[in-house]
Formats: structure tokens, sequence, C-alpha cells
């Protein structure tokens, strides 16, 4: 009985069915007169400027935040490097190879003579909360003298940082033939590190083969570090008060062992404080000196020439710009996912409203 | 004769009657099939030419019908009911040929009552207003393979109703 309703009985009981309502007689004149009055919207399509304007619009919004948000965030490659002067007899240091990786530390004021393309800004020192911040900064220089003056200018080099209140952490010197070379590596407070950089690159007669700093901001380190300390002094607190309320051996070892344990942990925490505060209070500056017959510092081949630096140094810059975009789109396409989401979901709204609505 | 004249003649009473259907209410009806006029011809720049025209159509009264059905749940706290079906049905004597259009109506509308929503719009357009599943799709904004199986499971749902196979005519069957 079911399988004998087909289509053409749905056509024929719903068209039946319809026709039981009448028409009402005065529906079509009624509705003339509503729509005879109504002005003509303007259709959509005629606003698809619009929509693409605000396209627009959100995806350079979108690539504004990511920029502003790359440049905002956490202290990285923010680095500064002192290319070596275009000195005849010196091999070249470009920007890239001596380039650190976890720098944020200023060094603009070691940069009086480093005027070459691809040496970026620095950003400050310390972090806008006052001393709060932690920045372990370090570098190194690599200075080109005459003959027989490598000793007399680790001397000069020695001279000026101990005036920064610095000292000789390590030294060390070398003589391969005929020709010496001397590295000593100063630490120096590090609100004088900046001033120790440019007065080692100041020197009189000396040449600055390469010099690279670098700062890595601990801060955020310091600070995870002090809350772990805090929580297990709290936690070794909590211990020695039960364990002078235990009764027996068996509780007595067990809670002793908790106490052992956390104490491990609180003095590796400290070690790690102290080494992080030694650090960022004295900056490490490394210092090499050699002789400009250095087989070491020979150039392999024949001089740069202007032009060829000039191809070099504009090929480090769009590679350097082209990491720049790189290091930036991240944040940018992540911002315009979630808009593009969110534009989805407007859109879905949007249609439901409209569907309601038309 | 204007174009809005030609177009409430020609199309006037199939909106109507597919708006009854779907909302089993005339006054209901009346009000939705006003609505999507207005809007078609607010919005006549807008509407597509040629195949689409027809779909786009009965997309606007479909939304119509929508708009009042959901206006009427929220205000009810409950979907559509079926008043339509003692409106439809005048109430003063009827002949005996009456009579029984009158009760068959009351059935297929008891029978369509008890539809969803999402099937009982595409069975109305489909089988009173004669659209194709692709301008069903057109017309209820979603996809032809979606149409295809609403339309299907309505079938399924309608075929084991015996309110409508009761009114299968015998002879129709015995000459098919």
């Amino acid at each position: 009985m079911n399988a004998m309703l087909t289509d053409d009985d749905l056509v024929r009981l719903l068209t039946e069915t319809a026709e039981t309502y009448a028409v009402p007689e005065l529906g079509p004149s009624l509705t003339r007169e509503e729509v005879e009055d109504a002005p003509p919207a303007r259709p959509v399509h005629r606003r698809r400027w619009v929509q693409a304007s605000a396209v627009a619009a959100v995806v350079a919004g979108a690539l504004l935040a990511g920029s502003l948000l790359s440049g905002g965030g956490p202290a990285t490659n923010n680095l500064q490097v002192a290319p070596a002067q275009a000195t005849p007899g010196l091999i070249p240091m470009s920007g890239p190879e001596s380039m650190a990786r976890d720098s944020s530390a200023t060094l603009a004021a070691a940069e009086p003579r480093a005027p070459q393309a691809g040496v970026a800004k620095a950003a400050p020192a310390s972090a806008p909360d006052g001393g709060a911040s932690r920045v372990v900064k370090s570098g190194t220089i690599t200075l080109v003298v005459d003959d027989k003056r490598v000793t007399p200018t680790l001397n000069a080099v020695q001279t000026a940082v101990e005036g920064l209140q610095g000292y000789v952490s390590t030294s060390s010197t070398q003589e391969l033939g005929a020709t010496p070379t001397g590295t000593v590596t100063f630490r120096i407070p590090a609100e004088n590190f900046e001033k120790a950089v440019a007065r080692v690159r100041t020197l009189g007669g000396v040449t600055v083969r390469s010099a690279a700093t670098s700062g890595r901001d601990v801060t955020a380190q310091n600070a995870d570090t002090a809350a772990q300390l805090s929580s297990l002094r709290a936690a070794r607190n909590r211990f020695l008060t039960i364990l002078s309320r235990a009764n027996t051996i068996g509780e007595t070892l067990t809670v002793q062992q908790r106490v052992d344990d956390v104490q491990g942990q609180i003095d590796r925490l400290e070690g790690q404080r102290q080494l992080l505060a030694n650090q960022s209070d004295l900056s490490t500056l490394t210092v090499s000196v050699s002789q400009k017959d250095d087989p070491i510092v020979q150039p392999p081949g024949k001089i740069e020439g202007g032009f060829a630096r000039a191809w070099r140094d504009a090929k480090y810059g769009f590679s350097s710009g082209i990491q720049g975009i790189v290091a930036r789109s991240g944040r940018g396409l992540l911002v315009l996912l979630v808009l593009g989401v969110f534009a989805i979901v407007l859109r879905l709204g949007w249609r439901l409203a409209r569907r309601r609505l038309v | 004769m204007d174009e809005l004249e030609r177009w409430l003649r020609r199309d006037y009473a199939t909106a109507y009657r597919t708006a009854c259907l779907v909302l089993r209410n005339p006054h209901d009806a009346e009000d939705a099939a006003l609505e999507a006029f207005l809007r078609v011809w607010r919005f006549r720049d807008a509407v597509p030419q040629g195949d689409a025209r027809k779909a786009w159509r009965y997309r606007v009264v479909v939304n119509a019908c929508i708009s009042r059905i959901r206006s009427e749940a929220s205000r009810t706290g409950k979907d559509d009911g079926d008043f339509g079906l003692q409106t439809a049905v005048d109430p003063a004597p009827q002949p005996p040929d009456a009579a029984e259009t009158a009760e068959r109506a009351g059935d297929v509308l008891a029978s369509l009552a008890d539809l969803p929503e999402i099937l009982r719009l595409p069975l109305v357009l489909r089988f009173y207003a004669g659209l194709s599943e692709k301008e069903i799709a057109v017309a209820i904004n979603r996809r032809p393979g979606t149409v295809k199986r609403r339309l299907y499971d309505a079938r399924q749902r309608l075929a084991l109703d015996p309110r409508l196979t009761a009114w299968v005519d015998p002879d129709l069957e015995a000459a098919r």
C-alpha cells in the first residue's frame, strides 16, 4: 500500500490541497500598492568595491599588526655587527658571517666607524621597567696592527678596559714564526661595555678586522628561577615543620630525604641565578690582536674592489631584507588566519541574517 | 499592463499557495507573499536573469516563510501548529465533493504538518511549485545533493503515511 504513493500522486494531492486555498481577491492589488511605493534598493553587487576595499584594509591591517607584533616581541636578532673597514691586505669580514644570533644589546655607542650597509641598529640595553632587566652581553673584536705592535696594543687595550673597571679574565699569546698574536678576555661592568668596545675600536694604530657583539635577555629566565626558588624554599620549610613533628625513625628518614631533595634543587637554582647575575653584571669582551703579515689575515687572491664590495653589500642587503620579511610574515599570517576564521564566522552569520531578512 | 502587473498576475497565486502549504495559515501566507513580492521588487535590479530567476524568486518566498515560522516559534515557543487545517476548510455546509476535497486537504495538510520544516520546504517546491532539484537548491540555499536527500527522506515518510495513501485513486492505480 505504501509503495503506491507515487510522485504523480504527490503532485496531485498537493495541487488539490493548494487549490483549496482561495487566492485573496485583494491580494495582488494590495501587493501592488505596497510595491509601487517602495523605492528600489541598491543591488548588492554594486557595493563590491566596498567589500574589496574592506578586504584590502583587513589584509593591510593584518600585515601591519604582524610587523608591529614582530617588532614588539621578544628581543631576537637585534644584533649589531661592525664589519671590518676596507683595509687593503685584509680579509674583509662581512656582516652575515660574524652575525650573532641571540643579541639584543645596544651597541650604538660602539658604532663610530661602522657606516657600512647591513649594520643593524641595536635595541635599548635595559628594559623600560628599570633595573629589573638582565642582559648578558658579550663581544669579540679582532684587531690588526703593524709589525712589533701586538704586545703594545694588548697593553693599550688592557689599560683602556681597566680604566672602565674591567679586568682580565683570561689571556693568551702565540707566536707562529715571526707573527705573534694575542687574545685577551675581559670582564667589564655591563654599564661600561659599550664604552669599552668603543675605546678598543678607536685605539691608535689599529685596524678593526671584525667586531661582533651580542646581548641575551635573561630577565624572564632570572624571574623564573627566582619564582622556583621561592616555591622550593616554601616547600622546604613545610617539610622542616613536618620533620620536627615526626615521631618514628621511618617518618624522619622519609621527610629528611624530601628535605634533602628540595635543598639540592634550591642549591642548583641558586647556582644558576648567581651565574646569570654574574654574566649580566659583568660583560665579556674578547680582543684578539694580530700582525698584518699574519698569514691568517692575508688575502687569498686579489683585493676586492669597490664595485665587488658594493655588489656583496647589495646581496647581503637583499638577503637580510628577505629574512626580515619572512621573520615578520609568521605573525602576519597568524593574524590573517585568525581574521580569516573571524570573517568566515561573520559571513555565515551574515548569510543567516540575510536568510531571515531577504 | 506594466511589468509589475504581469508579474503579479502570473506568479502571485502560485507564490501565495506555496506559502499556504508551507505555513498552513492563509493569513500568514498572504503576509509572506506580500513581503516576498515587496522584496523582489525592491531588489529587482539584483535579480538574476535566465533560468535562475524563478529559483531566486522562490528563494525570497521561502525566506519570507521561514521568517514567519521562526517569529511564530519564538513568540509561542513552539513550531507552527495546525491552525491552517481549520482555516483552509470552509466551516459552512458543503456538497459531497467539496466535503471530500476538504477532508483530503485536511489529511494532506496534517501529513505535511508532521514533516519537519527542512523536509516540507523542498517537498512543496518540488511537487507543487514544480521546481527542479537544482532550482530548489538555489531556493533553500543548500547543495543539490542535500536537496536530493531531503526529497528522498520526505517521500519515504509520506509513503508510510496512511492519511495520504488512503487518497490514492484505485482506478488510477489499476490503470498504472
